[in-house]
């Protein structure tokens, strides 16, 4: 088996772990509200028998190991339980908001990377206003909060201007036009803070790769700048450039749940809010946990990706990377965990939640 | 510069009271939403509220939340990760796989899991924004405590003999603090946007306690007639953030050159 | 004609802080065609800095003055496109790291291949086809089948021969070799500085070699230039600056040569600053035979055995 596969199996092993771990957590989150979740769930509604229902649905009544091998089970199954306010399955709800978080998140990211890399790349190459222009705005893509941006894009686009509509919804597969339009504000929302991080690491990135001996030698033998450029600078880069998209995964989650909210989306974020904020724990019990999953999903893929950008990961152990260690600056670009965590061999998956 | 814009900000928050021209609370019922004046600089709310007043103590709340978020986690987050990064082996795995755990939930998703079971408030969002925060500043005091580790005076002390307790108060930990530091000072910045966040989603401060978040959700809602109620929370946001930024920049060349920090 | 002619060549760069720093203060030199020049000094003494002006690999912000000539064309009258199309063809170089002058992304074959095609229009297949012959020629067996080897699957030696043959590829008529072996154990050193000649031999190259290794230099080099804080001190044949140094600094720097001896000599003072360096003859403030008349730069003088300085006497 060539160390690739080897890798990837490797890898792929360390997710039933990482999404156990996961589970037990969300599991204890819930748990661990002071009262009986059964009345406080059903609010109004807590009749004897409905009360009776749910208690046994959810075993309450038996230990916490117990409550939790019945959950996993039903998990396992696809049963993510029974939103006992509006009655229906939890995992038929989650169904229907899912593709709506998806389409925002990976838009947004999709954007974000598309603008911030060549922006990235203009930043170390380019003329001198251009450096300014993008230290600029970095930084004001970063401090700005982007649920602000979005209401100043609300403001702009759809208040002023009249272009765009300030929220709303249709499925992709029943009018890609219109859900274009209703997905156009809150997709720019995210994607321009995004995008700002992309830039900011793609620049340190390219900046530590320039650095390096190989492209002193590239120059000495004469190969065109832009060819060093992009065939070689960039492609050394692109790891830690991955490695934050993966980690800024995470973070779009979240500011999606407030993009939702604010743009009217039927999303699996604003499912979790309004269910937080009507005690539906069952409701957020199941969010969060195909939340999370995701993002650990996207963790392994990203792991993934690093192993097939740089040759030399598939050699060492655990995701070690073997020869040469990423720069201190590249590290920078997520010291606070994906780098150290990796150097350590941590199996869990990572996020940087400093931003 | 970051430091002065800080301090001024700082101070601004600290004498809301003294600097807002009204009460935050003040009803100018002549003034419902108006737009900014010599009476109103900022405008006024939907309420006939003034908003500059009320974004001075928004501001105060705010930031107070935030920087004792981070205080917070700081508290226990450096015992954490110098215990983790001095020891190293069985005991910096104990310590650091559960914090790696609540790494793997995106940032905002665990804060409003954990308002999900402990209710509501400025408080809860302290204690979240602290949990949040912990595995960061854990990690980033563990790494640079392995790094002041292997120095020599450390390596000297401990061969004279001085408890590993000891060696690690006054040896590494004033070495080891710098990225700590720049670490905490950026995320005091980000923790205000947490914060509003939060608070935007009803999640966080519950009126009439003042934030900024919740400033922006009352903005939102006007936003068509009286885009200042907006704006100006926003923009009171964003000038910390990149205080915050400036001043963790201006640190970091001073006491994390080596970018341990981010 | 003369492959290299420096005359009175001047870098100056500018630090972060806006002060400059003198790094190269005049150096006039030829190299032939065939012939092996050596250049040896101190680290900053601005050995390194006078190979990236020859092959205008300086980083932005450093100024040049004097005139550089190759192959009869002046190098500061180029465009930078013209340069870059000269470099990796007509003049080459090879960097300090040798063990990291590979990208690690992509096989070394491969980047042998990339120097042909960045000045040869030629194809793919046959860019690979020449680049094959080149590995087997520079003594890596089975270089068809370790084409596709990416660098760290190669020996340290094989890695070696590999970045000379990248180097090399186009056939130059200079090669500057700075601090080829320097990062090396000494075992390598022997099979790099024998590559390095055995290719100077078949290619008909003139070599520039910069090092700080007197030991290699007296091994391969057939003259020799000593650097001292910017300034070209004496450049003499290999075999009589060893015999029979003339300049004070030359002297000083062969007698700390380890050897049996009870001390090691060693000279007072420190290398001066280059950001305030002073005037005249830099090494004046340290020097045994310093005279008032060492405020004023002496000149390079000399044939054959040419040194700079007031108190060698010269023949007439």
């Amino acid at each position: 088996m060539n160390p690739r596969t080897r890798f990837v199996l490797r890898r792929l092993a360390l997710l039933v772990p990482s999404l156990l771990a996961l589970s037990i957590f969300v599991f204890a989150l819930i748990r661990l509200v002071p009262g009986d979740p059964a009345r406080t769930m059903l609010g109004f509604r807590a009749t004897p028998e409905a009360v009776a229902t749910v208690r046994s649905d959810l075993r309450l009544d038996e230990s916490l190991p117990a409550q939790y091998l019945h959950w996993l089970g039903g998990l396992v199954q696809g049963d993510l339980g029974r939103d006992y306010i509006s009655g229906d399955s939890v995992g038929h709800l989650i169904g229907q908001k899912l593709p709506v978080t998806l389409e925002l998140v990976v838009g947004a990211m999709a954007l974000a990377v598309l603008v911030g890399v060549p922006l990235g790349v203009l930043a170390v190459s380019g003329a001198r206003w251009t450096r300014h222009l993008t230290q600029g705005f970095v930084v004001a893509g970063i401090a700005v909060p982007d649920f602000w941006l979005g209401t100043l894009l609300v403001l702009l686009f759809a208040a002023t201007l009249n272009w765009l509509p300030p929220s709303g919804w249709v499925g992709l597969a029943e009018d890609p036009v219109g859900n274009l339009r209703y997905i156009a504000l809150p997709v720019l929302t995210l994607a321009i803070g995004e995008a700002a991080y992309i830039l900011r690491t793609t620049r340190s990135a390219m900046l530590d790769t320039l650095g390096e001996p190989y492209i002193t030698f590239l120059r000495a033998r004469g190969v065109r700048e832009r060819s060093i450029l992009f065939r070689h600078a960039l492609r050394n880069a692109a790891v830690p450039i991955v490695t934050v998209v993966g980690i800024q995964f995470g973070v779009l989650l979240g500011g999606a749940i407030v993009v939702e909210t604010i743009f009217g989306l039927p999303g699996l974020g604003r499912l979790v809010v309004t269910a937080i904020n009507q005690r539906d724990y069952t409701v957020v019990q199941g969010g969060v946990l195909v939340i999370a999953a995701i993002f650990v999903v996207v963790n392994l893929l990203t792991d993934l990706a690093y192993g097939l950008l740089d040759p030399r990961v598939e050699e060492g152990r655990t995701g070690r990377p073997s020869a040469r260690r990423p720069s201190s600056r590249a590290r920078a670009a997520c010291a606070c965990t994906a780098r150290s965590a990796r150097a350590a061999g941590s199996w869990a998956p990572r996020s940087c939640s400093c931003w | 510069m970051g430091a002065a814009i800080l301090l001024v900000l700082v101070i601004v928050a600290l004498a809301a009271p003294l600097l807002a021209p009204h009460g935050p609370e003040e009803i100018d019922a002549t003034r419902v939403l108006a737009g900014p004046s010599a009476a109103h600089p900022f405008g006024s709310d939907a309420l006939g509220r003034d908003v500059l007043s009320r974004v001075l103590f928004a501001f105060r709340a705010s930031l107070g939340v935030a920087v004792g978020s981070v205080l917070l986690s700081l508290l226990a987050g450096v015992p954490i990760g110098l215990v983790a990064g001095f020891r190293g082996g069985r005991i910096d795995g104990l310590l650091m796989r559960p914090l790696d755990l609540l790494l793997a939930l995106p940032a905002l998703l665990l804060a409003i899991s954990l308002i999900a079971i402990l209710g509501e408030g400025s408080l809860v969002v302290l204690v979240a924004i602290a949990i949040i925060y912990l595995p960061i500043i854990a990690r980033v005091m563990r790494a640079s405590a392995l790094v002041v580790r292997e120095r020599p005076y450390v390596t000297a002390s401990r061969s004279r003999g001085v408890t590993g307790r000891r060696v690690m108060t006054r040896h590494v930990l004033p070495n080891a603090a710098g990225p700590v530091l720049v670490q905490a000072t950026v995320l005091m910045g980000f923790a205000i946007q947490v914060e509003a966040a939060l608070s935007f989603l009803g999640l966080g401060a519950q009126p009439p306690t003042p934030s900024l978040g919740l400033m922006l959700l009352d903005g939102y809602q006007v936003l068509r007639q009286a885009w200042w109620v907006d704006v100006f929370p926003g923009l009171a946001i964003a000038i910390t953030v990149v205080a915050f930024m400036l001043l963790g920049d201006g640190l970091r060349r001073r006491y994390d050159p080596a970018g341990v920090a981010e | 004609m003369t492959l290299l002619e420096l005359e009175d060549v001047r870098v100056d760069y500018t630090r972060g802080d806006g002060s400059s720093v003198s790094a190269v203060a005049g150096v006039s030199l030829t190299l032939e065609a065939g012939e092996t020049l050596g250049l040896v000094g101190e680290s900053g003494c601005g050995k390194s800095t006078l190979a990236a002006a020859v092959m205008g690999l300086l980083p932005t912000g450093a100024v040049t003055g004097g005139s550089a000539r190759f192959d009869g064309r002046e190098l500061g009258a180029l465009t930078a496109e013209q340069r870059r199309q000269l470099r990796g063809d007509r003049m080459a170089m090879i960097v300090q790291e040798p063990q990291s002058a590979l990208d690690a992304s992509y096989s070394a074959g491969s980047q042998v291949a990339e120097t042909i095609r960045a000045h040869r229009d030629v194809s793919r297949a046959a860019a690979k086809a020449r680049a094959i012959e080149l590995l087997e020629e520079i003594g890596i067996p089975a270089a068809a089948e370790r084409y596709g080897d990416p660098p760290h699957r190669l020996s340290g030696g094989m890695r070696q021969r590999a970045v000379i043959a990248a180097a090399l590829a186009n056939d130059p008529a200079l090669l500057i070799a700075d601090e080829p072996t320097t990062a090396l154990d000494v075992t390598i050193q022997a099979q790099v500085l024998r590559l390095l000649a055995e290719a100077r031999e078949r290619h008909g190259m003139g070599m520039l070699l910069i090092t700080h290794d007197l030991g290699v230099v007296a091994q391969v080099c057939d003259r020799v230039g000593v650097l001292y804080a910017g300034q070209l001190v004496e450049l003499a044949p290999a075999r009589e600056l060893f015999a029979a140094p003339r300049h004070p600094y030359t002297r000083a720097l062969l007698a700390a040569l380890p050897g049996p001896r009870d001390t090691l000599p060693t000279l007072p003072g420190r290398v001066p600053d280059l950001g305030d360096p002073p005037q005249g003859c830099r090494f004046a403030p340290r020097c045994p035979l310093a005279m008032p008349k060492c405020s004023v730069a002496p000149a390079l003088e000399g044939t054959g055995h040419q040194t700079a300085c007031w108190a060698v006497e010269r023949p007439s």
